[in-house]
C-alpha cells in the first residue's frame, strides 16, 4: 500500500500559508540540509536515490547536476521549469496551487546541493493566479529569512524570482526557457555545449521540473534508500504524479510510486470511463507520446515499462479516449497545436508540422487523397531526430502511432468525407 | 595549438582543437552543404543541411556548430545523410513560392543548386503557393518573401555585421517572417541600405534592383577594386558585364570584412550626373565639342596668356595617387605654379594615422571628435557600433550635431575635449578617430594620447592622405589668378565652395560629369570615369589599396597620366 | 500611454536581474495589463530602456502568443480546444461562446466588448473543459454556465 508523500498535505486548509505549512513540518529538511549535509553530499544522495526528471525525458536528476563544473569563476543558476504546457499535462500547476512552499523548500535544497545563490523558477504566462501564490510565498520566507543573505542563519544566500512566460510550450525545452528568461524569443539552442556547461548568461545552469524539486528534500529527510526503495524497479524510483484527463469518470492529480499500472489508473482511481464507454486508447505521457490501445493497457506506468510498449512516461499526463472519438480528429488536433507552437527555426520542424495539420486537416474534412496516409508516415519518419530540440519528434511520434494503430479509420476517411465516428 | 585527429569521410585529417566539422571538412576538402552557415556569420545550426552521421552517436548533427574531437569518425553523404537533406530541402522548397524559372537567382541560388546536387526531380507536396508579400520601399533592393528560406544570414549580417540592428523576425513556426524594426516596411525602417543583407542571402528573397536579371554568376567578369567613396578604401568587386558595372558586392577578405555602405555599394552606379566622354571647348561663348588636339591646344594658349604668375592648379583629394603626381609634378616642378587641394584637410599632421578597424573591434574605449563616422565614414561607423554591442564606451566630441551621437555613451563639446583625453588615458586600448572639425589647437590637445591610442584620421577626401604627403593645401582662394586648373574627376563640389567660387579669365577642368563648374569653364578635358580609371590611393590605415579598372573607357576620357604626358608635350 | 507609475517599474525591472534583457518579459506583461497591447510606441520606451532595438522588442513580443500589437476586447475568452477538453465538449463551449457573441475564434465583437480565441492546453485538464476569462481559469464549463456569465458581463458593460 502506497502512502502518499509530496501530496500529503494538499488536503489541508491554508497550506500556502506559511504558519500552516510549517506546522506541518515544512521547513526543516532544508535546515536540516544546512546544518549536517555538505552540497556535495546532497548531490551524492540524490544520485543514489536513483531520481529521475519528472519533466518529460526521465533524465537523472543527480548526474544531471554532477554536470555542473567544478571551481568555475562564474555563478550558477538553478532553473525551475514550471512551463508546465505539455498538453494533458497538469501536475506542477496543482503542486504550485496547493504546496507552493514545499516548491521552494525543494529549490532550497537543491540550489545549496548545486551550489546556487540564484533561483528563477519559470511559469507559464497563462498562470497568473499560480505566479501570484508563488510570489506571495517568497514574500513569506523572506521575510522569515528563509530566502535572501544568509538563509536560516546558515552560511548560505539564497534569491528566488519568479519570472512569467508569455504563451509559448517550446520554453519547456530547457534552452528555450533559458533564451526567454533572458527576454529573447523562446528558440533552443543548438547543443553543446550543454545548460550544465553554458546555460543562463552563458553560466552553469541546471533546469529541473517542479516536481522533480519537491522529491528532492524528501531524499534528504529520508535518506536515498528509502526513496530507491519506493517502488519495486531500481530504475523507477520514488513517487509520482499522475494526471489523468479525457473520459473518465475521476479526472485528477494523483500519486502512487511507479508500479501502478495504466489500467489500474483508468479503471481503479480513476473509475473507469464516463457514460460506460469503451475504451479507444489512452496517451499515457502527454501529448507528444504514441498512443496506447485497450489492448496495452496492462503496463506499470513507469520509465521503462513503457518504453518498452513503444511509448513514453513523458509528464504522465494521462489522456484517456473512450470509443465514439474519431481518432482523425485527435490527429488533426493534435497536430495544430504542433504547427502552432514550432518556433520556426528549422525547417524539418517549422514545415513539417504545418505540412502534417494541413494534411490532416484536408483528410478530416474528407479532401485527402490516397497515398497521403504514407505522406504523413514518411514526413513523421524525417522530422525525427533531425532537428534542435525534440519538438519535432513530439509531433512526429504521436501523428505516426495514431496512423499505424487506427489506419482503418484514417483509410475510411479517406474513402469518404464525413466522418462515421460521431 | 592542439590538433585533434578524425576522419571524414574515411579521409584523415587534422583539424586544431575546437574546430567544427564543417571547418576540418574544408581542411579535408570535403564539401558539406551549408545554407545557415557562412563564414563572417555566427552560426545558427539551424537549417539542418549540414548534419552529417558521426560514428557511434544515435543522432546527426550539423557540421557547422559540432565540434570535432580526437578519433571522431565522420560521414558526409551517407544514405540516412542524402535522405535527410532531401527531406530538408523538400520542406524547403515546399513552403514558398520557390518557382526558380521566375526568380532572379536562378543559376546563381545556393538553395537551387543543392536541389540539383540532390537530384530533386519532383515535388513531394501538392505545391501551395501560399501568397507572400514583395518589400519593394527601398530604392537599391527588394524583399520577397516568396523566396525566404529563413536562414536568417541576413539578419546576423545587419545586427552582427553592420551593427545596425534593423532586421529581425517576427511571430513564430510557419508564420515566421523576416521583418524590419517593429514590422515597418523598409523604407520607413531604420535600415540604412548598406546591403550587407542583400550581399549574404542565399537564394532571391533579397534581389539588387539595378542589375537583376543582368546576367548570372557565370556571365560576368568580377574585378576587384577598392571603393573610393571616402578614405576607408574598402575592399569591392565590381561585377561587369559587356563593358557594364552592373553592381558592386563587397571584398570579404579586406579589412572591410564584406561590409559597404549606401555610399560605396547603390550610390556609384545611380549615376544621374551627365558623362563627359568629348572635350569641350568654348566658342563663342557655348561649350562646343571638340577633338583632344582643339582642346589641348586652347588649353596650352589659355595658360601662356596667365603665365607664369597668374596661373593656378587645384586638385580633388578624390583623384589617384599616380594621377595626383603627374599633376604636382607637371604645374609645381615643370611650371612653378601653386598646386592646392580642392577639399578641406585635417588639421594634426602631427597626429599618427596608425589604427584600423580592427583597433577598433579590440577598442574598449573609442572617441570620436570633430566628425561623424556615420555620415562621412559609414563602414567605420558601423564598425564603431559593433564594438558598441561588444562593450566598447564611445565618447563623442563634437561641435555639430551628429549620427553618432545617438550610439555614444556621453556627447560632450569642443570646450570638454580635455576631459575625454583624460577619460582616455584611463583605458586599456583606446582609439581616437578625429575629423576635420578639429582646430589645430584642438588637435594639438589630442596629440596627448599619441603612443597611448590608436589614432584614425576622417580624412575629408579619399586620398587626403596623398595630398597631405605631397603638401597641399587646401585653396585659401585664388583672386589674384588669371588661369584656373581644376583636376575634379568624379569629385562633387560643396554648395558653398561654388558660392564663393569666383571665375578667373580662363578655366580648364578636368572631369567626369558634368557640374556647375564645367559648366562655366572654357575648357573641359573628359576624365576616365570612375570604374574606368586604374592606380592607388592611401586609405586611412596609410596603406596603399589598388583601384582597378573594370570596363574599357567608352567615351575619349583620358587618364591623367596620359593628359599630362601630351601636355608636357605641348608646353615645351 | 504609458502612464509613469509603470514606466517606473519598467525602469525598476531593468536592474532586477542579472542581465538587463530579462526584465523585457516582465515589462512586457506590465504594460499589457495597464494598455491591453503593446504599442508601437511602448516599442520604442521598451528598446530604450533595455537598450535594444525595436526589431529585438518586436522579435521578442511576436514569438509569444500571449502578447498583443493590437487592441483586444476587454473580455478575453480563450478556449482551450486540445485534447483533453476536446474530449470534454469543448467544441460545444466555443461554438456556444461564437454564437452569442456573434463572432468567429479570433474575432473582437464590433462594441469591443468581446474577444474570442482558440487556445492551447492551459494546465488544467483535469476541469476540463477549460476557459480563460482574461487572467481567470473557468473549469468544468458548461454551455449553460457560459450563458449566464455573458448575460451578466454584458449588463456590467
Amino acid at each position: 500500500m502506497f502512502t502518499k508523500i509530496l501530496t500529503r498535505n494538499f488536503d489541508q486548509p491554508d497550506l500556502h500559508e506559511m504558519e500552516v505549512y510549517e506546522k506541518l513540518g515544512g521547513y526543516r529538511m532544508i535546515r536540516q540540509a544546512l546544518r549536517r549535509h555538505t552540497p556535495e553530499e546532497i548531490v551524492q544522495m540524490v544520485q543514489r536515490s536513483g531520481l529521475r526528471g519528472r519533466g518529460g525525458a526521465g533524465f537523472p536528476t543527480g548526474i544531471k547536476w554532477g554536470f555542473i563544473p567544478r571551481n568555475s569563476d562564474k555563478p550558477t543558476y538553478l532553473c525551475v521549469n514550471a512551463d508546465e504546457s505539455e498538453p494533458g499535462t497538469f501536475k506542477d500547476r496543482h503542486i504550485i496551487l496547493h504546496d507552493p512552499h514545499q516548491l521552494l523548500e525543494g529549490i532550497m535544497v537543491s540550489a545549496y546541493a548545486i551550489q546556487s545563490r540564484r533561483a528563477f523558477i519559470y511559469i507559464r504566462g497563462e498562470m497568473a493566479r499560480e505566479a501570484a501564490i508563488l510570489n506571495d510565498a517568497i514574500a513569506q520566507a523572506e521575510k522569515k529569512n528563509y530566502l535572501g543573505h544568509r538563509i536560516f542563519g546558515e552560511d548560505f544566500d539564497l534569491q528566488i524570482q519568479v519570472v512569467r512566460g508569455a504563451g509559448a510550450y517550446i520554453c519547456g525545452e530547457e534552452t528555450g526557457l533559458l533564451e526567454s528568461i533572458e527576454g529573447k524569443r523562446g528558440q533552443p539552442r543548438t547543443k553543446p555545449p550543454f545548460p550544465a556547461v553554458c546555460g543562463l548568461y552563458g553560466c552553469p545552469t541546471i533546469i529541473n521540473n517542479v516536481e522533480t524539486l519537491i522529491n528532492v528534500p524528501h531524499i534528504v529527510a529520508n535518506g536515498p534508500e528509502w526513496f530507491a526503495a519506493i517502488g519495486k524497479d531500481p530504475r523507477n524510483t520514488g513517487p509520482k504524479l499522475y494526471g489523468v484527463s479525457g473520459q473518465v469518470k475521476r479526472p485528477g492529480v494523483y500519486e502512487f510510486d511507479m508500479t501502478i499500472t495504466l489500467k489500474e489508473l483508468i479503471y481503479d482511481v480513476c473509475g473507469g470511463l464516463t457514460e460506460n464507454r469503451a475504451l479507444k486508447g489512452v496517451i499515457p505521457g502527454g501529448s507528444s507520446v504514441p498512443i496506447l490501445l485497450p489492448e496495452e493497457i496492462d503496463v506499470a506506468m513507469d520509465f521503462d515499462s513503457l518504453a518498452a510498449r513503444g511509448t513514453m512516461l513523458g509528464s504522465a499526463g494521462v489522456v484517456v479516449i473512450g470509443e465514439g472519438t474519431c481518432m482523425v480528429r485527435v490527429a488533426r488536433r493534435v497536430a495544430q497545436f504542433y504547427a502552432f507552437e514550432s518556433c520556426g527555426q528549422c525547417p524539418p520542424c517549422r514545415e513539417g508540422t504545418a505540412w502534417l495539420h494541413k494534411i490532416l486537416q484536408r483528410i478530416e474534412s474528407g479532401g485527402g487523397h490516397p497515398g497521403e496516409l504514407d505522406l504523413l508516415a514518411e514526413i513523421c519518419d524525417n522530422m525525427k531526430s533531425h532537428t534542435i530540440c525534440p519538438l519535432s519528434d513530439a509531433a512526429a511520434m504521436p501523428i505516426e502511432s495514431y496512423i499505424r494503430k487506427y489506419r482503418a479509420e484514417f483509410e475510411e476517411h479517406l474513402s469518404r468525407p464525413g466522418c462515421a465516428c460521431s | 595549438m592542439s590538433k585533434v585527429n578524425l576522419k571524414i569521410n574515411g579521409k584523415t585529417v587534422q583539424a586544431p582543437a575546437g574546430s567544427t566539422i564543417l571547418e576540418a571538412a574544408r581542411l579535408a576538402e570535403v564539401d558539406i552543404p551549408v545554407l545557415c552557415h557562412h563564414p563572417k556569420l555566427a552560426n545558427l545550426g539551424s537549417c539542418r543541411i549540414c548534419l552529417v552521421e558521426i560514428a557511434r552517436q544515435p543522432n546527426l548533427h550539423p557540421a557547422c556548430t559540432y565540434p570535432v574531437f580526437e578519433g571522431m569518425e565522420v560521414q558526409t553523404e551517407s544514405p540516412r545523410v542524402v535522405e535527410m537533406r532531401k527531406f530538408v530541402l523538400d520542406m524547403l522548397f515546399s513552403e514558398r513560392n520557390h518557382h526558380c524559372m521566375y526568380c532572379e537567382m536562378s543559376g546563381d541560388c545556393e538553395l537551387q543548386n543543392l536541389a540539383y546536387r540532390y537530384r530533386m526531380d519532383r515535388w513531394s507536396f501538392p505545391s501551395p503557393h501560399p501568397h507572400m508579400p514583395v518589400d519593394a520601399t527601398r530604392k537599391y533592393f527588394l524583399l520577397d518573401h516568396s523566396r525566404c528560406i529563413l536562414c536568417r544570414r541576413c539578419l546576423r549580417a545587419c545586427s552582427d555585421l553592420a551593427a545596425n540592428h534593423t532586421l529581425g523576425v517576427k511571430n513564430r513556426g510557419a508564420d515566421t517572417m523576416i521583418c524590419a524594426d517593429m514590422d515597418l516596411s523598409f523604407g520607413e525602417s531604420s535600415c540604412v541600405s548598406c546591403g550587407t543583407c542583400l550581399e549574404v542571402c542565399p537564394t532571391g528573397a533579397l534581389v539588387d534592383r539595378r542589375s537583376a536579371y543582368m546576367g548570372r554568376t557565370a556571365e560576368v567578369q568580377r574585378v576587384r577594386s577598392s571603393c573610393a567613396a571616402c578614405s576607408l578604401g574598402c575592399g569591392v568587386e565590381l561585377v561587369v558585364r559587356g563593358g557594364q558595372v552592373l553592381r558592386v558586392e563587397s571584398d570579404w577578405d579586406r579589412h572591410n570584412e564584406g561590409v559597404l555602405c549606401v555610399a560605396g555599394r547603390f550610390e556609384p552606379l545611380e549615376q544621374t550626373r551627365e558623362k563627359i566622354t568629348r572635350p569641350l571647348v568654348r566658342r563663342d561663348g557655348q561649350l562646343q565639342e571638340a577633338t583632344w588636339v582643339e582642346a589641348l591646344d586652347a588649353l596650352v594658349s589659355g595658360l601662356r596668356q596667365a603665365a607664369p604668375g597668374g596661373i593656378r592648379a587645384v586638385t580633388s583629394g578624390a583623384v589617384l595617387s599616380e594621377g595626383m603626381n603627374e599633376f604636382v609634378n607637371f604645374f609645381k616642378g615643370k611650371m612653378g605654379v601653386p598646386v592646392h587641394l580642392l577639399e578641406p584637410a585635417l588639421a594634426g599632421s602631427e597626429l599618427a594615422a596608425d589604427g584600423g578597424l580592427k583597433d577598433v573591434d579590440a577598442a574598449d574605449f573609442i572617441l570620436v571628435a570633430g566628425g561623424d563616422p556615420l555620415a562621412s565614414h559609414r563602414v567605420l561607423g558601423y564598425r564603431i557600433k559593433r564594438a558598441i554591442d561588444k562593450g566598447a564606451e564611445v565618447w563623442l566630441v563634437s561641435g555639430k550635431e551628429t549620427e553618432m551621437a545617438h550610439f555614444a555613451a556621453r556627447c560632450l563639446g569642443l570646450a570638454e575635449l580635455d576631459s575625454a583625453v583624460a577619460h582616455c588615458m584611463e583605458s586599456r586600448s583606446p582609439v581616437v578617430v578625429y575629423g576635420a572639425d578639429l582646430t589645430a589647437r584642438e588637435a594639438g590637445r589630442l596629440a596627448r594620447l599619441r603612443g597611448k591610442a590608436r589614432f584614425i584620421p576622417l580624412a575629408p577626401s579619399p586620398n587626403g592622405h596623398r595630398a597631405q604627403v605631397l603638401g597641399l593645401e587646401p585653396a585659401a582662394g585664388w583672386a589674384g589668378a588669371k588661369a584656373l586648373f581644376v583636376l575634379l574627376e568624379s569629385a562633387l563640389l560643396q554648395e558653398g565652395w561654388l558660392q564663393e567660387f569666383r571665375r578667373p579669365q580662363f578655366l580648364a577642368v578636368y572631369a567626369s560629369c558634368r557640374s556647375p563648374l564645367t559648366d562655366q569653364a572654357d575648357v573641359v578635358l573628359p576624365a576616365l570615369q570612375w570604374y574606368e580609371r586604374q592606380g592607388t590611393f592611401i586609405n586611412m590605415e596609410g596603406r596603399n589599396v589598388d583601384v582597378h579598372q573594370a570596363v574599357e573607357p567608352g567615351g575619349e576620357g583620358w587618364s591623367v597620366q596620359k593628359l599630362f604626358d601630351r601636355l608636357s608635350g605641348c608646353m615645351t | 500611454m504609458i502612464s509613469a507609475a509603470t514606466k517606473e517599474k519598467v525602469e525598476a525591472l531593468a536592474s532586477a536581474f542579472p542581465q538587463r534583457r530579462s526584465g523585457l518579459m516582465p515589462a512586457l506583461h506590465l504594460i499589457q495589463q495597464e494598455s491591453g497591447y503593446i504599442s508601437p510606441e511602448a516599442t520604442v520606451f521598451l528598446s530604450q530602456v533595455f537598450e535594444l532595438s525595436r526589431a529585438q522588442i518586436h522579435e521578442t513580443i511576436t514569438f509569444y502568443h500571449m502578447f498583443r500589437t493590437r487592441p483586444a476586447g476587454r473580455f478575453i475568452f480563450q478556449v482551450c480546444t486540445n485534447v483533453s477538453c476536446m474530449l470534454r465538449g469543448s467544441e460545444e463551449i466555443m461554438q456556444t461562446l461564437s454564437e452569442i457573441l456573434g463572432i468567429q475564434p479570433g474575432e473582437t465583437t464590433p462594441d469591443g466588448q468581446f474577444t474570442l480565441q482558440e487556445t492551447e492546453c492551459l494546465a488544467a485538464c483535469g476541469a476540463a473543459p477549460v476557459v480563460q476569462l482574461n487572467e481567470e481559469y473557468l473549469e468544468h464549463v458548461t454551455c449553460r454556465q457560459i450563458r449566464e456569465l455573458i448575460a451578466e458581463l454584458r449588463k456590467e458593460s
